[in-house]
């Protein structure tokens, strides 16, 4: 309760054109945010783009921002339709190449992500090659929708009821979208752990 | 349960999303099933692989982008800062008389009143009656700004033009501190019974675009038992539209009960208010639960009167019941 009263003090400041408080704002959100759409888009430039909008329309909005729900839910609504729009513009991503060309030469896709933190979760190095191109041909057939419900409850922890608020639509929506992409990750990852 | 409803259930059981009695019944399921065991095992399983596969976030990926977000907002706010000011066509009255009327008969009166002193004073009078009725008109809901620019003379001191309460908090020290927009943003600090603080609560309680500050300006008024702040309630409950602050403000009249205007408000709102809950705060102030309190012969009129008008309002309903049955239980005890 605490926590939710110094964000809406924050909220207020802001409205009211305290910019520390909106960098703030940002600040408390702003990792999950980048860390949503590198998830879904697998892109860095396609994350960052993702990430500027978000918070300008965050910014330039939140003079109409009314607490009629909470701040992350109205944050993960935009975030989740900038996503959305992403990944609908694209090509199918069957069609894209597993390798990508560069200056330095060919490199996997998920490699492309550089790790430039000092603590790697050991896990991920102990993982197969095969693991990985499963996973990112089972996320390839989740729908739009059902990749970002399972993006949120998955890696962001959101609760159902939360993640329909952000998308518009009912706890038994996001309930029902949630159990088909995991069935589809049961299917295909069920043999392989 | 069975195996197949377990086991449809499981991701759902291991983020946490089910109800208590589905978490209980996979539970209850799982200490007997051997299968179903090694199902959470493989599930738990392909749940730890996928979360090794999180992208995590690249620091300088994150500092490029919150550069960016700085540059972008601090431009934004700089173009709105910067907006060209409406520049104000200069206006002659002598010009616009001269371009109705430069020659004939109506020229006589254009050159009279080209000379200053008449000109000068039709336009101050012209401005003087329309900023009175405009002013008169501003007193409707909905135009916080008007009430404040054309204030009785008394209040002029006090209240700056387009004053705007941004927001209302309450200190531990008791104190209230409002942040006021009066062309720019500014805060006051004051008792809430202050004569000034109680000034710019009266006009947030009429701001119209933001119901948040109208009730946490009805809440701070509430407990003061001036003529100004009753009537200020009492306008609430009769032409807010948002419930929440009706009911706020139906609390807030508590003090004036016995009020017969309060009361003509309270028995409209209990007859005709769309809203059950704005009936039954309505209800409980014309009717108060404790039994020490005596009911007039009034107030029992109007209870039957509601009675006959609203059959299908529960709550008020019972409690008319209730309190006509108490008033005269030999005799109000029949058919309702």
């Amino acid at each position: 309760m605490a926590e939710r009263q110094d964000e809406s003090a924050l909220i207020r400041a802001a409205q009211r054109g305290d910019q520390s408080a909106f960098e703030q704002l940002v600040r408390a959100y702003d990792q999950n945010v980048l860390r949503m759409a590198l998830n879904l888009l697998h892109s860095q430039e396609d994350a960052r783009d993702v990430y500027q909008e978000a918070f300008l329309r965050v910014y330039r909005n939140l003079p109409k921002f009314r607490f009629d729900c909470s701040f992350s839910t109205w944050l993960y609504r935009i975030v989740a339709n900038l996503c959305l729009d992403q990944i609908r513009r694209r090509k199918v991503r069957k069609e894209e190449p597993a390798a990508v060309e560069s200056k330095e030469g060919e490199f996997d896709r998920f490699q492309l992500v550089p790790e430039d933190r000092a603590e790697v979760d050991p896990q991920r190095k102990l993982l197969s090659a095969e693991v990985k191109q499963r996973v990112s041909d089972v996320l390839d057939q989740l729908t739009p929708r059902e990749r970002i419900v399972f993006e949120m409850r998955h890696y962001q922890g959101m609760r159902l009821r939360a993640i329909g608020d952000a998308l518009g639509v009912t706890e038994e929506a996001a309930k029902n979208c949630l159990f088909r992409a995991t069935q589809k990750m049961r299917t295909a990852l069920g043999d392989l752990v | 349960m069975t195996c197949q409803q377990v086991q449809s259930n499981l991701s759902f059981y291991l983020y946490g999303e089910l109800d208590f009695a589905a978490e209980e019944g996979v539970e209850e399921h799982l200490a007997g099933c051997a299968f179903c065991q090694l199902a959470v095992q493989r599930e738990k399983s392909w749940h730890a692989s996928l979360q090794s596969e999180s992208e995590s976030v690249p620091l300088q990926l994150l500092a490029e982008c919150r550069q960016h977000l700085s540059k972008q907002v601090a431009q934004e706010s700089e173009a709105s800062s910067a907006a060209p000011k409406v520049r104000r066509a200069s206006f002659s009255f002598t010009d616009l008389l001269d371009r109705l009327a430069p020659t004939g008969p109506a020229s006589v009166f254009g050159s009279w009143v080209r000379s200053p002193w008449p000109a000068r004073m039709a336009t101050a009078s012209f401005l003087l009656i329309s900023g009175f009725y405009l002013g008169r008109w501003g007193q409707h809901d909905g135009q916080p700004y008007l009430p404040v620019r054309f204030a009785p003379p008394a209040q002029a001191g006090l209240l700056q033009p387009y004053a705007r309460v941004r927001e209302i908090q309450p200190d531990a020290s008791g104190q209230i501190r409002l942040s006021v927009e009066r062309g720019e943003m500014g805060q006051l600090t004051g008792a809430p019974n202050s004569s000034e603080i109680r000034q710019y609560l009266l006009i947030a309680a009429r701001d119209a675009s933001d119901p948040a500050i109208r009730f946490d300006s009805v809440e701070t008024l509430s407990g003061q038992t001036s003529t100004e702040v009753r009537d200020a309630l009492v306008a609430r409950v009769q032409r807010d539209p948002n419930a929440a602050v009706r009911v706020k403000a139906l609390e807030g009249l508590r003090p004036f009960a016995e009020d017969g205007t309060v009361r003509k408000t309270l028995v409209f709102a209990l007859q005709h208010d769309e809203n059950p809950g704005v009936r039954s705060a309505a209800i409980d102030l014309l009717a108060p639960t404790q039994p020490s309190v005596e009911v007039t012969p009034e107030v029992i009129a109007i209870l039957r009167q509601v009675l006959s008008a609203n059959p299908g309002d529960e709550y008020v309903r019972q409690r008319s019941l209730q309190v006509l049955q108490s008033a005269r239980p030999t005799q109000e005890a029949t058919t309702y």
